[in-house]
């Protein structure tokens, strides 16, 4: 089992450069960055955790630049989104974003998505919430089309486009993975039909991973997993993923500023040394 | 004081790196690298390239201009980074007010934002803007994008850009804000200029006489300290003499795009240019 780092990236942490080198240097395979684009004053979303809304929401650097930043300090990181809020981007300059990145790094980016909670922001980027999830289908098969034709076309009820070229192409073939978030059924139906891998949000127990592991087997069977956002050292939990066949366990790091960073990491490493 | 020179480019998958391309600049005492972009070219389409004939290939392959200069942000220290120039118009607002201001806090400052109305009307069709009012647009957005960064809750409500109060952080390391760089020559970029430009941005087609006659209009309306950056100026020494001349702060020379080995020559040619000048 691979273990992964997910993480807000913001202007009161370490900066993405030393953070990417510094999880190089401790062995853990890739870096997840979180988004939001901006948070409204008034919002009547609430956070899904339940929980009042922690400040790096609001303080999140572009992920693509952030990922950049990681890119050009290491070889081997893999450079993932955790996750994009796609359905409020602009599908084409996103193509373009990743496929950069995946260019500058010599295929190293992991496209995570998901169909966020923020109804507020979405809106303020026209995003009509209630159809987010249409949206975001849409825009993965368009996406998939920017990023593998000389010649794109796609005409659907929310993206729209005709012949368009587009360079450059992601280095990773066909494509670079699409993580597909969320715990819900739609997300799975999501990831049967669009997706790569699975990236659910940790459940806090075994019996709550054991509920994903069926879900996964009724809507994806045999799709690999990428455990997304495990907050706890829980070792009972981390032995089942193992278990299971989870491809990676991604740790959520908390924003701290670099000395605490680096020093929450070595904790880490020594955690997951027996896992690897 | 001297005039500064920089490099205006199109840094593509089939060209040198911008990460060594930004070093390289920095190493030949280039102040600047000012990237193009275009998101995507359509396949048919009417509206004329402005440098006539076919459009070079080299439209339809820019990387994402903010992915670039990230890039060569961390390669350098003191090379400035600009879009030379972005197509507002056609981004979304609040995405590229947080790519600027992040970019510009990973640099320590250094992001000169260059910012045009574009001449694709299909390309800017595509990402849902109406070409027609696409200056009115940007006017709207430059401001908005002002409230994003320099405020706490920043809110706009205008005809084309419409928001509630939002937070939105980084915000960028440059006071008030990057600087923003307003290409274009024709009366309504020069209005612009006037209202919403830190620095014009004019090509490198234009003449020292027409750089003089805007220099005074900017003159007579309070805002005659206003900086010039020629983009894409000519390598001609008597041009450039004129450039210097008329008080130009910075020109950038274009480099054409090209593999890394032949780019790093072409550039020691571009550095002797600048030298003579500088």
């Amino acid at each position: 089992m691979k273990f992964g780092i997910g993480t807000f990236v913001t202007d009161q942490g370490s900066r993405p450069d030393v953070l990417g080198k510094a999880l190089e240097e401790r062995g853990f395979d890739s870096l997840f960055v979180a988004e939001h684009s901006h948070i409204p004053a008034s919002r009547e979303s609430q956070h899904p955790a339940g929980i009042e809304l922690p400040e790096v929401y609001y303080r999140t650097y572009d992920p693509f630049v952030a990922l950049t930043a990681a890119a050009v300090v290491t070889t081997k990181l893999l450079l993932g989104t955790g996750v994009a809020l796609l359905a409020q981007r602009d599908v084409i300059y996103t193509a373009k974003e990743v496929a950069s990145l995946d260019h500058l790094s010599g295929g190293r980016v992991l496209f995570g998505v998901g169909v966020g909670w923020n109804r507020e922001e979405m809106a303020d980027h026209g995003t009509d919430p209630r159809t987010r999830g249409k949206r975001l289908d849409e825009q993965l098969i368009a996406i998939k089309r920017i990023w593998t034709e000389d010649e794109a076309t796609f005409h659907g009820d929310f993206v729209n486009f005709d012949r368009l070229k587009a360079w450059p192409k992601p280095v990773a073939a066909p494509h670079p993975p699409i993580y597909v978030g969320g715990n819900s059924p739609a997300a799975l139906a999501r990831l049967a039909a669009h997706g790569d891998v699975w990236t659910p949000t940790a459940e806090p127990g075994v019996a709550g991973f054991a509920s994903l592991m069926a879900l996964r087997e009724e809507h994806a069977p045999g799709v690999p997993v990428s455990m997304f956002a495990v907050s706890t050292k829980n070792e009972e939990l981390l032995e089942a993923y193992a278990a299971a066949g989870v491809q990676r366990c991604t740790f959520h790091l908390a924003t701290r500023p670099e000395a605490e960073t680096l020093g929450k990491l070595d904790e880490l490493v020594k955690f997951v040394e027996r896992y690897r | 004081m001297d005039m500064k020179f920089g490099i205006a480019t199109f840094v593509t998958d089939e060209g040198i790196r911008p990460d060594v391309l930004g070093k390289a600049l920095e190493e030949r005492r280039f102040d600047s690298l000012f990237l193009a972009e275009h998101s995507h070219i359509p396949v048919s389409r009417q509206s004329p390239y402005p440098g006539g004939g076919p459009l070079p290939s080299k439209y339809q392959r820019t990387l994402d201009p903010f992915v670039a200069l990230t890039a060569a942000a961390m390669t350098t220290e003191r090379l400035l980074l600009g879009t030379g120039i972005a197509l507002l118009i056609q981004r979304d607002l609040i995405h590229t007010a947080k790519e600027v201001a992040s970019l510009d806090l990973l640099s320590g400052g250094r992001v000169a934002f260059g910012v045009g109305v574009g001449w694709n009307r299909e390309e800017m069709a595509n990402h849902g803007t109406d070409p027609r009012t696409r200056g009115a647009l940007i006017n709207e957005q430059l401001a908005a994008l002002k409230e994003i960064w320099t405020t706490d809750e920043a809110q706009f409500h205008g005809e084309h850009v419409d928001f509630d109060p939002i937070f939105a952080w980084p915000k960028p390391v440059q006071k008030p804000h990057p600087p923003i760089f307003i290409g274009g020559e024709s009366p309504a970029a020069l209005e612009r200029l006037l209202t919403y430009g830190d620095a014009w941005l004019p090509r490198g087609s234009s003449t020292e006489a027409e750089l003089r006659q805007v220099r005074e209009w900017l003159t007579e309306r309070g805002r005659g300290d206003v900086p010039f950056t020629v983009f894409g100026g000519s390598e001609k020494p008597e041009i450039l003499d004129g450039f210097a001349s008329a008080g130009v702060e910075r020109v950038t020379l274009l480099l054409e795009t090209a593999p890394e080995a032949e780019s790093l020559r072409e550039l020691d040619r571009l550095a002797a240019i600048a030298a003579r000048h500088g």
